[in-house]
């Protein structure tokens, strides 16, 4: 498939004995949204970190938009598009949301996307950085919050500002790893939203949930993990459904081995 | 008179001026995250550098301080890539050992640095006013580096290392560019008073400077340059306004230290910051200028650790029922 977005070959990461991902090779199409979904410790983070770079491979290739990114440098993965949240929510709490959602595009150039920070930014430049906040805030309905501080916002807000920071600078892949944890039914419905409208615009997004119910609803394609390897993937509700997955997930009534 | 009051402290205006440089160069350190006290250790490069080039070889006072500020700019690149990985309290170690190693040299290397005895004649050929200038040039060049986008990058490198690489920040190039503009502001600090107070020694460039350049730095605040300025005046005053407690001068130092830390961690910048905020009815954050050393010992601050998919808190993340871990 040349042109997948994203394509992990045999991708490993052990810490020590703990097999966290244990060979996955998967391929995303640009332009939809997938999800993970596997049971607590089946190696989800440990994916989306690899693939963000936070966490060295042990083994095997990822291929980011015909660029082997396996041993680059977080930021280098970064300004070649790559963007993503965290589990917990990781805001800077000295910065208003404007400012938080800003630090993802301060390093918007014209020409190389970046890729060499030049000291000063033209004023052009500058003031499509504004734009591309103003923009992302909008987008999560942030705009009227800008001037708050992060601490003084309900955890649903300070998870929309994370997910603005991620957009702000136009990635072209999203990794998102349980955004939508900790909010209520009305909250979730909201950002399933938002996921569904970005991958209408195009935006390849890679969405580690829990939430069955929004993973069935929103995404085109599940991948589901257990035990650090993917151990089925297709179409959301055909997957859920099928025995190995069901497994997984219940675990077996009559204990036969792994 | 103004001019009275001039000359009668013109002594502990200089130091506050030469404080004040090396009190910026901790806090633009501190500010983004770097644990270096190294500064002390470039404040004696560019302090003997200079008083050699103007004393021996008669050198005009600006280029033999430019010769020490480009010393310090590569011996501090130097330090950075070999310091790089360290973290922390690991690193503010380090520099330390950094800064005994250089006073060890400076008590050695006799011909250049008068051993241990240090220099003495050193030529005075800045002017306070000059000083002042210098400092306020630095001031307003200070300005402009913390705000705006490098701003938000010293605060990103601080805060949450991992985040700033994630959002495309080469953490890495910004530590060490921070060490360079830090040993280059402490060697300007250094070279300054050289050609200032007309002495120099190896004691004067060792631990008890650290001491009293932190607590400039603590005192004022870390989080804004002008906490550094703020903070080197008082602890250049500070022991004039408590020469009336004689013997228990330092006792009283050291607890308005205590009490600083205790009752406003982040020195008089967080005092004002949350003054203007309870005025302006917007609660401000906090966060200590610190936050380093606290990150030191949570895990998911480090580079290749992984980050633990822990069941979620009570009541936070409600999760379908269907979702029990595999019993396997």
């Amino acid at each position: 498939m040349a042109e997948s977005m994203l394509s992990l070959d045999d991708v490993k990461v052990h810490f020590g004995g703990v097999r966290a991902v244990d060979g996955i090779s998967i391929a995303l199409e640009p332009g939809k949204l997938y999800g993970i979904v596997g049971p607590n410790g089946s190696g989800k983070t440990t994916l989306i970190n690899a693939i963000s770079r936070l966490v060295p491979l042990t083994d095997g290739t990822i291929t980011f938009d015909g660029t082997v990114v396996s041993r680059m440098r977080p930021f280098q993965v970064s300004r070649e598009g790559l963007a993503r949240t965290f589990q917990a929510v990781r805001l800077l709490p000295t910065l208003t949301v404007r400012d938080n959602v800003r630090v993802a595009v301060d390093r918007m150039r014209d020409g190389d996307g970046g890729r060499r920070g030049r000291w000063r930014r033209t004023p052009a430049e500058r003031n499509r950085a504004e734009n591309a906040t103003d923009v992302a805030l909008e987008r999560l309905h942030l705009t009227q919050l800008a001037g708050e501080y992060p601490e003084n916002l309900p955890f649903g807000t300070q998870r929309r500002v994370e997910i603005a920071r991620a957009i702000a600078n136009r990635p072209k892949l999203l990794l998102l790893d349980e955004p939508i944890a900790g909010m209520n039914r009305e909250e979730r419905t909201e950002i399933a939203e938002i996921m569904k409208s970005l991958r209408d615009d195009g935006l390849t997004q890679l969405l580690i949930e829990h939430d069955l119910r929004i993973v069935l609803s929103a995404c085109d394609h599940i991948f589901v993990m257990n035990f650090g390897k993917c151990v089925a993937d297709g179409p959301p509700r055909e997957t859920a459904a099928r025995p190995e997955v069901q497994e997984a997930y219940l675990g077996r009534k009559h204990d036969g081995g792994a | 008179m103004l001019s009275d009051w001039f000359s009668d402290n013109e002594t502990l205006i200089q130091a506050a001026l030469a404080g004040a440089l090396l009190a910026y160069s901790f806090q633009i350190a501190l500010r983004a995250g770097v644990f270096t006290l190294g500064g002390v250790g470039f404040w004696a490069i560019g302090g003997y550098t200079t008083a050699y080039l103007v004393t021996e070889r008669e050198w005009a006072t600006v280029p033999a301080i430019g010769v020490g500020l480009l010393l310090s700019a590569v011996i501090g690149l130097g330090l950075a890539l070999v310091l790089g990985r360290l973290r922390a309290l690991y690193l503010a170690m380090a520099t330390v050992a950094f800064v005994l190693l250089v006073q060890i040299v400076a008590i050695n290397w006799e011909d250049v640095t008068g051993g241990a005895g240090g220099l003495f004649g050193i030529p005075v050929t800045v002017s306070t006013t000059q000083v002042f200038l210098v400092v306020l040039v630095v001031s307003i060049a200070l300005v402009f580096f913390e705000r705006g986008a490098r701003g938000r990058t010293i605060e990103a490198m601080r805060l949450d290392e991992q985040l700033a690489q994630s959002v495309g920040i080469d953490v890495v190039r910004e530590r060490h560019l921070i060490f360079v503009l830090s040993s280059v502001l402490a060697a300007l600090s250094g070279g300054i008073s050289a050609v200032m107070f007309n002495t120099l020694a190896p004691e004067q460039a060792g631990f008890h400077l650290i001491t009293d350049t932190l607590m400039m730095v603590v005192i004022g605040g870390a989080a804004a340059w002008w906490g550094a300025l703020v903070g080197a005046i008082i602890v250049t005053w500070l022991p004039e306004l408590l020469r009336f407690a004689e013997d228990y001068r330092q006792i009283i130092e050291a607890a308005i230290v205590v009490l600083v830390i205790v009752y406003a961690p982040e020195g008089i910048v967080g005092l004002v910051r949350r003054v203007r905020g309870l005025l302006s009815g917007r609660r401000p954050p906090t966060a200590t200028p610190f936050a380093d050393i606290a990150a030191a010992t949570s895990p998911d601050r480090g580079h290749s650790q992984p980050e633990a998919e822990l069941p979620p808190a009570a009541g936070r993340d409600p999760r379908p029922a269907t979702q029990a871990r595999n019993p396997d």
